[in-house]
């Protein structure tokens, strides 16, 4: 098989119009008042196949920048079956629609399987972070993202040790708590990786009974129990890398792995409720007055159920309510823990102030034994 | 586009010499750039992220081998194990980094902050260096050298010099880092040479966008603090939600829009003062033309959420092959071979920084 074709030969820019021969094993390319060149069949690289736009062009691996370009279809055809032992390097894409259906649809799966236990396993991983490390990181957290005043009146703190210190006899897991009531007039608490328990100053006023306070607090004291805090901050590192690594820059689409990890949050939420009823069970308090929080809450705000629910991080308020009313519960109301004075002095617990900053640099003064 | 044809007939450079224009040309197909993209972003998922590198060579051959000068197409010859080994070789470093972060104190924290912002300049010049070192048209290698670091200092001097001036410097800036990337560019045996300060109508155009930019940026600013300001007082319902986010993708719009035209200028200049041998090249697009680019691609990316991207590829491709010409003798240019660049290490830290961008010069 005979043809013309244009060819660089590597080494300049300039274009030779070549006579070029196929043979059962090589081409041989001859420019006009040049030596032939010799290419061997099975030596040649298919860079890149003839197409409307695009001629065919071919390399040699024995001379890497030289290019042979085949511009004329019928050529082309005719010479396929001479490259059946060329390699191929072009940059066309042979895959179809429907085989490209097929890998959307097996990295569906795999994104599925991959929100699923990748946030889990990177959960676990939350115990090879040490405590001090934990504790940093949660005062850092504290102390940026909080300018709330910290409440320290003499007798409501004394108050507030004295509830704290009861609760020991409910479950001791063999944690370091530091709670602390910052002056907030709504009414919520949380926990914070590192032990902190931060409960708002209108909780206080908000609860109707000692219990109820003695339920929300027993909660976040399972969040520190089971350092749901360090956990959440793993899996949430974990699931953006996850999805960065699978998914690249698209963002959008990437956002959509933290509905999946929403998940986790109500998982944790369940099991701090436990952890509440059981330290409530030991105390001998009935878990029915943390589940009337939850009911009046829900009056006061709604509650979400249906595909709401799977949008929250906390589980809707009626599950929680009827989990916490079907746990048994001692046969008579203990006598309350703290006085009337003493509860009207917690109550009062803000009278006296210290911001964020000192307050933490005071108690990481206490855990190093340094002076603050 | 009868000023389009024209300019393609002839560019006029110092006269009287006239020389023949060469228009580059594009012949990427949409449907071909689609498949490509959605394959990449399946079997990335599939593999954990090590596809990627194969999905991002296989792109950039497709699209450098889609355009073409004088009926001779580029090629792309990059692998993606080099850009694999490139990732593997940076990658250590920024974990110790990550390390460093959770585990060592603010400073060095601040350091490490520091030391990324540096290094983003750093990592697109190498980048770019990877990038031509792998393109070849006619079998002739491109090749880019010069130190990374060399130009990371020029590029935080010159930033400095325009945040000092509020913006003023920005035209001789950016004029004085197109010089020392084309300095250092080679086509084969040709090395790129330029040597201009702005014009006076492209210092007017920097200042004249840049404070019709400011006075957006302003009215942003100030919008949405009224909006979340009144928010806080009566709660922010989804209407005035979704009012707030159009009214800060308009004012981003127009403010990458106002800039176009001094992007437009800026490269007009450039490339008009640019020489390869006896080379010579023309910027055919007028601001509008570029704040039509810009303007689009952000509303494509965004009412896609994001799916749109291989559009966006296609229009900056047919963009630059539309505007871009090329004046001098193609066919009987003397452009011998260039040394083969003996690295087979990808870009790196652009990949593990994410960056994947060029620094519009």
């Amino acid at each position: 098989m005979q043809f013309k074709a244009k060819f660089f030969d590597g080494t300049q820019a300039r274009a030779f119009q070549v006579d070029v021969t196929v043979y059962a094993a090589e081409v041989q390319i001859v420019a006009e008042g040049a030596p032939p060149i010799v290419w061997q069949l099975q030596d040649i690289i298919i860079l890149d196949r003839y197409n409307k736009a695009h001629p065919a062009k071919l390399s040699c691996k024995t001379s890497p920048d030289a290019r042979l370009v085949v511009n004329d279809a019928e050529l082309w055809l005719a010479l396929q079956p001479s490259l059946q032992t060329s390699s191929w390097q072009s940059s066309r894409l042979s895959a179809s629609w429907l085989s490209i259906l097929g890998y959307a649809i097996l990295a569906g799966l795999v994104i599925t399987l991959a929100m699923y236990h990748g946030p889990r396993l990177a959960g676990h991983l939350a115990v090879l972070v040490p405590e001090n490390v934990e504790r940093d990181l949660g005062r850092d957290l504290l102390e940026n993202a909080f300018d709330s005043a910290v409440c320290i009146a003499d007798d409501g703190q004394a108050a507030f040790a004295k509830l704290w210190k009861q609760m020991d006899s409910g479950i001791e897991s063999g944690h370091h708590y530091i709670p602390m009531v910052i002056k907030e007039s709504d009414a919520n608490a949380f926990a914070v990786p590192g032990g902190y328990i931060v409960v708002f100053s209108g909780l206080l006023t908000d609860v109707q009974s000692q219990e109820e306070l003695l339920g929300i607090l027993a909660h976040e004291r399972g969040h520190v129990a089971y350092r749901h805090g360090m956990r959440a901050m793993m899996r949430y590192l974990g699931l953006a890398t996850l999805m960065q690594v699978m998914l690249g820059n698209t963002e959008v689409i990437s956002s959509l792995g933290v509905v999946g990890a929403l998940r986790f949050g109500r998982e944790d939420e369940v099991e701090a409720d436990a952890f509440a009823i059981e330290t409530l069970q030991n105390m001998q308090i009935n878990p029915t007055y943390f589940a009337d929080f939850f009911e009046r809450r829900m009056k006061e705000e709604g509650d979400r159920n249906g595909i709401f629910e799977y949008l929250s991080s906390h589980p809707s308020s009626d599950s929680r309510i009827k989990k916490i009313r079907t746990a048994s519960a001692p046969d008579q109301r203990r006598k309350p823990l703290l006085t009337e004075a003493e509860l009207q002095a917690l109550k009062n617990i803000c009278s006296k102030t210290r911001t964020m900053k000192n307050f933490l640099a005071m108690e990481r003064a206490k855990q190093t034994g340094d002076t603050p | 586009m009868s000023e389009l044809n024209t300019a393609i007939d002839e560019i006029a450079v110092p006269p009287p010499q006239k020389v023949k224009g060469n228009r580059i040309t594009y012949s990427g197909d949409t449907g071909d750039v689609y498949r490509i993209w959605a394959l990449n972003v399946f079997l990335t998922a599939i593999t954990l992220g090590i596809y990627s590198f194969w999905g991002k060579t296989r792109l950039r051959r497709y699209v450098t081998g889609c355009f073409a000068l004088a009926n001779d197409h580029f090629e792309y010859t990059g692998t993606a194990k080099e850009l694999l080994l490139g990732f593997l070789k940076v990658l250590p470093f920024f974990l110790l980094y990550i390390a460093l972060s959770v585990f060592a104190g603010e400073v060095i924290t601040g350091i490490y902050v520091i030391g990324i912002m540096f290094l983003i300049p750093v990592a697109i010049f190498m980048s770019l260096r990877y990038r031509l070192n792998r393109l070849t048209w006619r079998g002739i290698r491109g090749r880019l050298s010069g130190s990374a670091m060399s130009f990371g200092l020029l590029y935080w001097g010159r930033y400095l010099l325009n945040a000092v001036t509020l913006g003023y410097l920005i035209p001789a800036s950016d004029m004085r880092l197109f010089e020392e990337v084309t300095k250092n560019t080679q086509i084969g045996s040709l090395r790129m040479s330029f040597k201009a300060k702005p014009s006076g109508k492209l210092i007017k155009t920097n200042i004249v966008t840049g404070i019709i930019a400011a006075v957006i940026y302003l009215v942003l600013i100030g919008g949405l603090g009224f909006v979340f300001g009144a928010s806080l007082v009566a709660g922010m319902g989804l209407g005035s939600f979704v009012m707030a986010a159009i009214f800060f993708v308009v004012m981003i719009a127009l403010i990458m829009g106002v800039r176009g035209y001094y992007q437009a200028q800026l490269r007009t200049e450039q490339l008009a003062a640019l020489r390869l041998g006896d080379l010579r090249f023309r910027y055919l697009a007028k601001g509008a033309d570029v704040a039509k680019l810009r303007i689009g691609n952000m509303c494509l990316l965004l009412f896609t959420l994001g799916l749109g991207k291989p559009l966006v590829v296609q229009r900056n491709m047919r963009f630059l092959a539309q505007f871009t010409l090329v004046g001098g003798d193609l066919d009987n240019v003397e452009m011998m071979q260039a040394a083969k660049d003996a690295s087979n290490i990808g870009e790196g830290m652009d990949d593990v920084m994410g960056l994947d961008a060029d620094l519009g010069i």
